[in-house]
């Protein structure tokens, strides 16, 4: 009996670390093709307005060599679309930081072209740490870096 | 300042909070003079909306007056009466510019939340959780108003206090579900909800033409408004069979245009109600509970259009997909784009067209919001709205 419950217990952390490692590799390979894949936002201008990179606002001109820019009008009348991806990432620089770089850049360059400032959340906050709120917390501080874009 | 904060699941306290500051060239403050409850906010209050933080100032429904305003603001100037949409919207982007402002790219300042839950984000909300920006609410003695040329609106003279604080939210909500629900001359429109934004969609339905508005809901003192202030035929679903009363008087049809107002916490009468409720406190079988719903499409006549209005968050279990595809019917949603109707809102307020001032059942000070939320949410004292003056 308490060999049967060794080994079941034995398999039970053999298959728990095998799905952990494996969910780990998936993750990492999300953010890989994530990272090489086109990050692309539709500003609502003209393309005649936007007629190379130089006229993009300096959050995603900063990010200089590190990545590839690609300019073309949205079908349907629907502005530009401004196409970026990450083609140079610093040796020290993980993929995962890279990419909500790229992210938040964009971001900021529809806000820019189209409002012509960036949205300031509410500050100073009248909320408090608690156990319950530190997942928003989180996903709060990485809100431009982070979502589908 | 003074603002009334969410601090827990069923918890609001009065507390003091930091002034709101200018931090944007296009944002002005307000002093809140009107803010109201909304059966949304209950959503929050009772943890459905799982993106809150113990603080957070809530409240979405207000209108005050201009004290501050920052150098790119050009419509308003400080003394100005505004009324201030709900959603806060650029007017600038192509869903702003198509009239879809709820759905604008740049209202909200926590766009990655909503994307990892719906695919996309939609615009900013005052008061209204960190998935939609984190930006304090109404409740409140100030509120920064950002983007403030395109979001807030000069009250005419001839519109009172009371009448213009409803043009917010409960009647360019109302407006958008008789609006863009097609509602037309000569239709039978039925309306879920005999609250503030039901009575709004009713009358709206009513000044676009319906032949017949139809209003259910369950309780008495909001059906006796619906039909004295509004002039709506009422049903009340814990006694009347909805589904046959609304084929009789539609001529056996069903109604044209079915209009949802009441959102993720609906009821309905016997067991069932007990099981969905259930299985929506697991968060995992369902998170919203949509009674409402399921009854607007299936009386909703064959062709027509249900227009969802009240707040869905998540998941429903046991949509009723056949009917809706069976009976090709249309189904449409939204977030308020009240910047699409406030300006004609507040033209028929002034000339009488549409009255909403008796909505504001239960004035009270801000002092007294977690007791005006606890009269709005339990339905005491007929409680229609319970309306804050900081």
């Amino acid at each position: 009996m308490k060999k049967k419950t060794l080994l079941f217990g034995g398999l039970l952390i053999a298959g728990g670390a095998t799905v952990a490692v494996r969910s780990k590799i998936a993750a990492e390979r999300k953010t890989m093709f994530d990272a090489q894949r086109w990050h692309v936002i539709t500003v609502n201008r003209p393309a005649s307005e936007i007629a190379g990179t130089a006229d993009l606002p300096a959050p995603l001109l900063s990010l200089g060599e590190m990545i590839e820019i690609e300019i073309r009008p949205a079908p349907g009348d629907k502005g530009t679309e401004i196409a970026a991806r990450l083609i140079a990432i610093e040796a020290d620089e993980d993929p995962k930081t890279a990419l909500r770089k790229l992210r938040k850049a964009l971001r900021d360059t529809q806000w820019l072209i189209e409002t012509g400032e960036v949205l300031s959340p509410d500050k100073p906050p009248s909320t408090r740490t608690t156990l319950t709120s530190l997942p928003i917390e989180i996903a709060t501080r990485r809100a431009k870096g982070e979502g589908r874009l | 300042m003074k603002a009334l904060c969410w601090t827990g699941i069923n918890e609001l306290a009065v507390d003091r909070v930091p002034d709101p500051q200018i931090l944007n060239d296009q944002d002005m403050i307000i002093k809140v003079r009107l803010s109201s409850v909304c059966g949304s906010d209950l959503h929050q209050i009772s943890g459905y909306i799982p993106a809150m933080r113990s603080g957070d100032v809530i409240g979405h429904e207000f209108m005050g007056e201009v004290v501050e305003i920052g150098p790119d603001v050009t419509k308003h100037s400080i003394g100005d009466r505004v009324v201030v949409c709900s959603v806060i919207a650029c007017g600038r982007c192509w869903y702003c510019e198509n009239d879809l402002f709820s759905a604008c790219e740049n209202g909200n300042t926590n766009p990655a939340i909503t994307e990892m839950m719906w695919g996309q984000h939609p615009a900013g909300l005052f008061g209204y959780s960190h998935a939609m920006g984190g930006f304090k609410g109404s409740h409140a003695e100030y509120v920064r108003i950002p983007y403030a040329d395109y979001i807030a609106f000069t009250i005419p003279d001839e519109v009172d206090d009371q009448t213009a604080l409803f043009a917010s939210d409960s009647a360019p909500t109302g407006w958008m579900g008789a609006d863009l629900g097609g509602v037309k001359e000569g239709d039978v429109v039925a309306v879920w909800g005999c609250g503030a934004v039901g009575q709004m969609a009713a009358r709206a339905a009513m000044l676009l033409g319906a032949d017949r508005v139809i209003a259910i809901d369950r309780f008495e003192y909001r059906l006796d408004m619906m039909e004295r202030e509004i002039g709506a035929e009422v049903l009340n679903y814990e006694k009347d069979d909805i589904q046959a009363e609304l084929r009789e008087r539609s001529g056996g049809r069903g109604p044209d245009v079915c209009i949802e107002a009441v959102g993720l916490e609906a009821h309905t009468p016997g067991l069932h109600y007990r099981y969905e409720q259930l299985k929506q406190q697991t968060r995992v079988l369902q998170t919203d509970r949509p009674h409402a719903l399921r009854e607007a499409i299936l009386a909703c006549r064959k062709g027509g259009t249900v227009f969802n209005l009240g707040v869905f968050v998540g998941l429903i279990d046991k949509f009723p997909m056949g009917a809706l595809m069976n009976k090709g019917l249309t189904l449409r949603a939204a977030q308020q784009h009240g910047e699409r109707y406030i300006p004609m809102l507040l033209e028929r307020m002034a000339s009488g067209e549409l009255k909403t001032a008796h909505l504001m059942t239960h004035p009270m000070s801000l002092d007294d919001g977690p007791e005006g939320y606890d009269l709005f949410k339990n339905k005491k004292d007929n409680c229609v709205r319970a309306v804050f003056q900081p």
